[in-house]
């Protein structure tokens, strides 16, 4: 009951899974996003999820369960034999209180993949008797690249939506119409009860590309 | 009102109801802070004057509720309109849900002297504050 009690500070994001997973569309789920919960992969929640209440996850977790995605993606193994290896590459990316502008992917001597943090030595992952392609090296410094990005700027884009946002400082990181605190849910509420013309006129500082991105982000139909 | 709620255009008929209870809804400066964060809300709120914020909420809400947490732990008051899959949700539903209430909210936020919550739903407005919320499953 005390995990029901932390309270989140202003500025900070907060994610219940089906947001979080709608975020990260495409290819991720709900039930991925729990499995990978569940399995320890994105960490203690801010809040674990009882009796009809969602877990809660916070924008770093966000950002994990993109990373993981992506390694996932990039390493094109199974989950299963991959999961220690995307559980170490995600833990060391991830090492709290370390400046993430300077973490890096590298080759290390023996043949594994290493994290280095501006120099100093961190972390060599054990990949066993996986083998990872050496050429793979610079897609994984590109996700931790977006991932260090987005940290930095507490935002993430929205794929195939490029004017939505989820900003951590902006509402807890609910998603928003860019540059804007309209909530992407408010928006497509306000479509289907009056129409996308009638949305552009109640909120004329709004595009009309904005509203039909967040009618369409919530699975609302609109007339063009 | 929030940046969401701004736009509906309710402010005239909320203020001409509200008057007999001493409440004044004023709009979201969206202009002058487009964007703002989270954390200039309070202050916002400060320079307008404004006791509460409105809030509107559709979907989603299990984030939400700790967002409403943090603002009251800042110190503004949140008065929240939940629209639940089975209301109708226009905008008739939103005043009527709004006015029906207007008397307990305004009695609320007047009598005390920190910061609530006050959910409101088409049959009741239920106050609570900070430590209530933190103590019980409020929301």
């Amino acid at each position: 009951m005390s995990e029901n009690r932390q309270l989140v500070a202003l500025g900070e994001g907060v994610y219940t899974v089906p947001e979080a997973a709608r975020i990260l569309r495409p290819n991720m789920t709900e039930d991925r996003l729990r499995y990978w919960l569940n399995e320890g992969l994105l960490g203690e929640p801010v809040r674990r999820g009882y009796r009809g209440r969602p877990h809660l996850l916070s924008f770093k977790q966000l950002l994990r369960a993109r990373t993981i995605r992506d390694l996932r993606g990039k390493l094109r193994f199974p989950l299963q034999k991959v999961r220690p290896v995307i559980k170490e590459l995600s833990e060391a990316a991830f090492l709290s209180g370390k400046e993430w502008h300077a973490l890096d992917f590298v080759w290390t001597p023996e043949g594994e993949i290493g994290v280095y943090d501006g120099g100093d030595y961190v972390y060599e992952v054990r990949t066993g008797q996986l083998m990872i392609p050496r050429a793979l090296l610079p897609e994984l410094q590109e996700i931790a690249r977006e991932a260090r990005k987005d940290w930095v700027r507490g935002e993430v884009g929205i794929a195939n939506h490029p004017r939505l946002v989820s900003n951590a400082r902006i509402v807890a990181g609910s998603p928003t119409i860019r540059g804007t605190r309209i909530e992407t849910s408010f928006i497509a509420y306000v479509v289907g009860q009056f129409g996308v013309e009638e949305t552009l006129k109640m909120y004329p500082y709004l595009d009309r590309e904005a509203v039909e991105e967040a009618a369409d982000f919530e699975g609302i139909s609109f007339t063009a | 009102m929030d940046e969401n709620v701004s736009g509906l255009r309710l402010a005239d008929i909320l203020n001409a109801y509200g008057e007999q209870y001493g409440c004044t809804f004023v709009t979201f400066p969206a202009a002058a802070h487009k964007g703002a964060p989270d954390e200039d809300v309070p202050g916002i709120a400060r320079e307008l004057g404004a006791t509460a914020l409105l809030s509107i909420n559709v979907t989603d809400f299990g984030a939400k509720e700790q967002y409403f947490r943090a603002l009251v732990a800042a110190g503004v008051s949140v008065v929240s309109l939940r629209i639940r899959n089975n209301d109708t949700g226009d905008r008739e539903y939103i005043t009527n849900t709004l006015t029906k209430h207007l008397r307990k909210i305004a009695k609320t936020l007047n009598s005390t002297e920190e910061s609530v919550v006050i959910s409101v739903d088409k049959s009741r407005a239920r106050p609570a504050s900070l430590q209530e919320i933190l103590d019980k499953e409020f929301f």
